[in-house]
């Protein structure tokens, strides 16, 4: 019995209730369908948490390169994305149009001592619909993004990174299918951030080469590549799913984690090695995802994660955009290195996850490539990258050579 | 080291119209499965978490402390009070959450979603609330706002009743103290 109950009168008691329940609401309350939060002024700046922050587009306004979107749906939630140039929205509909075929397109910004974004509204582009909120950027020393798709238009953008070793030179290499002078101003903007650098046409795109000062933190991302849309999973999936990602770690850790349809990566001074994350914590991430995925995952160990990859015939554009290390790629050029003994959360081709584990017997560079076990298979077909093309379909417990792709 | 807690067998039912206190009984059925036990307790869970931490970090926290425990259910067969445990393993979840500020800071002074969405509800009072020590305000909140008895918090945080009467008699006479007179 609450003997307690008595000293406190029952209208505080009730005004207590309330507020709790108002901040239980708050906890439980889906951050889409969360009301907007009315912005307090026309400005305003966030401070986003030293290490890196990301997070899906969920909104479009403006347009101008370098001006990121900011869905407020929730302000643990920080929703931005690098929009091309070319994209000019000039009513509400073709923003919630723009919206569908944007949403999903990863960002991610780093730095070390924070980010400091500045909030405000843009009214060039007509009266700025409820929730949203643009977000120019304002002391990030590098920004880079894309999107997944436009409308119709598939892949406009494939970021890959190489940090050689030994430097600190980064190569991005913009595979796109978008007009020329889509393409520009980013590569544009990235040797501008970059402080120097070069933008060269190749056969695939636009290669940008920009080397950084090696003590300063830089951020990649990799666009997806699909037919335009995003994948419904990216927001059916726990909220959890979304925040982990969005976690830094600090301490200098050095692996990218792939979750909930984003790429992350972070590259720290001096890393040349990545370090997979715990495979407790992919337990508990798949948990909420897919409960079977989870058991497939072994108790201990380091393994990378990714409910992004949708391993699928590789492709000679794919192809070209190989990188040394992987093992493994999908129809986004998303690359992965896959080191002895980790395991691979990917998707199937026609849905479901597969967990997949290198283990290997040679070097991850050797020519006779790595063992790589399928472990778990959703009652679909999982496509890995068996060199040479064509794809090779597997079934669970095959033993798969999965060469380097160099 | 508390003894082992028993397993709670809780369930709630909030009243349609806001006005009325929360309802807890307790129900002596079973779960069916370690599953269903961790549904029943993700309510409570969420409480907890949230009275601690407020709705931004306890909200991560209970999912995760959720998810966790749907990835681990082989170890949660001899606990005995699943609140309990899944509540330190929601604390283990939140403290990254908690490195980026001061170790100590307030959740839920800091937390925006309050400071925007709830605070208008009644402003004096969160103001109040934010002045209580984070153990203070989570019996406050629990016992008051959720509705849960001395003996559970106590139950939930491996402490003495005592401890947590003396949380909520402090944190009460906190609450007076910062609340205006014609408040109260």
């Amino acid at each position: 019995m609450n003997t307690l109950d008595k000293t406190v009168s029952p209208q505080l008691a009730l005004r207590l209730q309330r507020v709790g329940r108002a901040i239980l609401d708050e906890a439980t309350a889906d951050r889409r369908t969360r009301p907007a939060m009315t912005p307090t002024a026309r400005t305003r700046r966030l401070r986003l948490g030293p290490g890196i922050v990301g997070g899906i587009v969920v909104a479009l306004v403006g347009g101008a390169v370098g001006t990121l979107t900011f869905g407020a749906a929730s302000p643990r939630d920080p929703i931005v994305g690098l929009v091309p140039a070319s994209f000019q929205p000039s009513s509400a509909n073709e923003i919630q149009s723009a919206n569908f075929a944007i949403r999903g397109s990863a960002f991610t910004l780093v730095s070390s001592r924070g980010v400091d974004v500045l909030v405000q509204e843009q009214q060039s582009h007509g009266p700025v619909p409820p929730g949203i909120e643009t977000v120019t950027l304002d002391h990030v020393p590098v920004v880079l993004g894309g999107v997944s798709g436009l409308g119709d238009k598939p892949a406009p953008f494939i970021w890959t990174w190489q940090r050689e070793r030994g430097r600190s030179t980064i190569t991005f290499s913009i595979t796109t299918n978008l007009a020329r002078r889509d393409a520009q101003p980013l590569a544009e903007r990235i040797v501008q951030s970059s402080r120097g650098g070069t933008i060269q046409a190749t056969a695939s795109g636009l290669e940008v080469v920009g080397s950084w000062r090696s003590d300063e933190w830089r951020f990649f991302w990799i666009g997806r590549q699909d037919s335009g849309g995003f994948p419904s999973q990216l927001f059916d999936a726990p909220p959890k799913l979304r925040t982990r990602a969005l976690n830094v770690y600090q301490g200098g850790l050095r692996q990218f984690a792939y979750a909930d349809g984003f790429a992350y990566q972070r590259i720290f001074p001096g890393a040349e090695t990545v370090r997979p994350i715990r495979a407790s914590e992919a337990r508990s991430l798949a948990a909420g995802y897919d409960r079977e995925l989870a058991k497939a995952i072994p108790p201990a160990g380091w393994m990378k994660l990714s409910t992004d990859i949708e391993l699928g015939r590789v492709n000679e554009q794919t192809l070209c955009a190989r990188q040394r290390g992987a093992v493994a790629c999908d129809r986004s050029g998303l690359f992965s290195r896959l080191l002895n003994g980790e395991w691979l959360i990917v998707r199937c081709k026609k849905g479901g996850l597969a967990a997949i584990k290198a283990d290997a017997s040679g070097e991850l560079d050797s020519p006779s490539g790595n063992v790589v076990r399928v472990a778990f298979k959703d009652n679909d077909t999982c496509w890995l990258v068996d060199p040479p093309i064509p794809a090779r379909t597997f079934d669970v417990g095959d033993n798969v050579v999965v060469r380097p792709l160099f | 080291m508390s003894m082992p807690l028993e397993r709670v067998d809780l369930s709630v039912s909030i009243p349609a119209t806001s006005d009325q206190p929360f309802v807890i009984r307790r129900t002596p059925s079973v779960p069916a499965s370690i599953e269903a036990a961790i549904a029943r307790c993700q309510p409570f869970l969420l409480e907890a978490l949230v009275a601690r931490y407020g709705p931004e970090i306890g909200g991560e926290a209970a999912d995760e402390a959720v998810a966790w425990a749907l990835g681990h259910t082989d170890r949660l067969g001899d606990v005995r009070n699943l609140v309990a445990y899944l509540y330190r393993v929601g604390q283990s979840k939140a403290r990254p959450s908690l490195r980026w500020r001061a170790r100590r800071a307030d959740p839920l002074a800091d937390d925006a979603m309050v400071a925007n969405v709830v605070r208008p509800i009644d402003p004096s009072l969160i103001d109040a609330l934010r002045k209580l020590t984070p153990d203070q305000r989570a019996a406050v909140l629990l016992v008051h706002a959720y509705g849960w008895t001395i003996a559970d918090v106590a139950d939930l945080r491996g402490v003495a009743v005592t401890a947590v009467t003396n949380h909520l008699r402090r944190g009460l006479i906190a609450l007076r103290k910062h609340l205006p007179e014609d408040d109260q």
